[in-house]
């Protein structure tokens, strides 16, 4: 008896996670990054740091050795919809392939739209060229967990060109 | 005692200056419902421009002519499920003196890769003025909620080209250059 009911429960768990899934996801689609954010929403631009020719603040995902790249972060907790601020986050760095990482600073907005968090890299002299397949990483205080990863679409991704 | 006043009148021009900021800053969200990331990217299929060197880069300077593609993902605050046409009413772009653009749920990126966002593209007219623009994204969930978010850019009479020189990236990723 206690085995048709362990079964029985089991079978009932397996439906309920299949049509749990259904409802998020239709098939064959794949949304980005994920069917669903868990913990901590994060989203992230690249923009031109003040010695770039083309000027300060301008999205573009290709920067050339030397040159510098602002990461302009904004990260929010998913339950809630509440903004992360510095008293809300235990760390927040962007990780990239052979550089230390780059820690992110809080910075109070000051209209609509601007970004919360800000980091800066400079890109090496001897950095290799091609694409950079960065991560933005965050952790709050209450251990909850958040990632940003770029759009699959090469050509809009980070990447290192010659000087 | 001039000085004094001086001293004054300088104190309360920065509080003039200083003030609405800080107002500014007050009256901004705390929490959203729905939690967006946009960005736009230079479409490969410009009408009243030379395409750029490579389609689909990111990027908030046009020029009249380009086609301007707007990329957007975002996530319902309390479910943390993503925005799809599973649970989104409508979605649209505004972008002033233009009619809003309707953002389409669908598959981008390279078959082996390939993975679904909302898009809306549109060509800047010939006549569309120059300077910063902002534009505004809506979402409306079919929960009610809704999403905005201001997105600015700028347009210019021509492109810098510092940024992206072809034969540079022709050295730093052959198959990149030539996606153009």
């Amino acid at each position: 008896m206690r085995r048709k009911i362990a079964v029985l429960v089991a079978g009932v768990a397996a439906v309920t996670a299949v049509s749990a899934t259904a409802l998020a996801v239709t098939p064959g689609e794949i949304p980005f990054p994920s069917p669903k954010i868990e913990s901590v929403f994060v989203s992230t631009h690249t923009v031109t740091g003040p010695t770039s020719s083309l000027g300060a603040g301008v999205l573009t995902n290709y920067y050339p050795r030397g040159g510098t790249v602002v990461f302009r972060v904004f990260a929010a907790e998913t339950k809630s919809g509440k903004v992360l601020t510095a008293e809300d986050v235990k760390y927040a760095y962007v990780k990239i392939p052979g550089q230390a990482n780059v820690k992110l600073t809080y910075t109070a907005q000051v209209k609509k739209g601007d970004p919360t968090w800000l980091g800066t890299w400079t890109v090496p002299a001897d950095y290799p060229t091609g694409l950079v397949q960065f991560v933005t990483r965050f952790r709050t205080t209450g251990k909850q967990y958040g990632n940003f990863v770029q759009i699959p679409v090469v050509t809009s991704q980070l990447t290192v060109t010659k000087s | 005692m001039k000085r004094l006043m001086l001293v004054i009148g300088l104190a309360v021009a920065a509080c003039v200056t200083v003030v609405p900021s800080l107002a500014q800053a007050a009256d901004l969200p705390k929490k959203f419902d729905v939690l967006l990331y946009v960005d736009t990217v230079n479409g490969s299929r410009p009408v009243g421009a030379k395409p750029r060197p490579i389609g689909c880069t990111q990027t908030n300077t046009f020029t009249r002519g380009e086609q301007q593609v707007f990329r957007i993902w975002g996530t319902v605050a309390g479910t943390g499920d993503i925005l799809s046409t599973e649970n989104v009413k409508y979605a649209y772009v505004t972008v002033p003196g233009s009619p809003n653009l309707k953002l389409n749920w669908g598959a981008h990126g390279a078959a082996s890769n390939r993975v679904w966002f909302w898009t809306a593209a549109w060509i800047l007219p010939a006549d569309y003025a120059l300077g910063d623009v902002t534009a505004k994204i809506v979402f409306k969930t079919e929960e009610g909620t809704f999403g905005t978010y201001d997105y600015a850019f700028t347009v210019v009479p021509a492109l810098k080209t510092a940024s992206v020189k072809a034969a540079s990236l022709k050295k730093a990723s052959p198959k990149l250059a030539s996606r153009g």
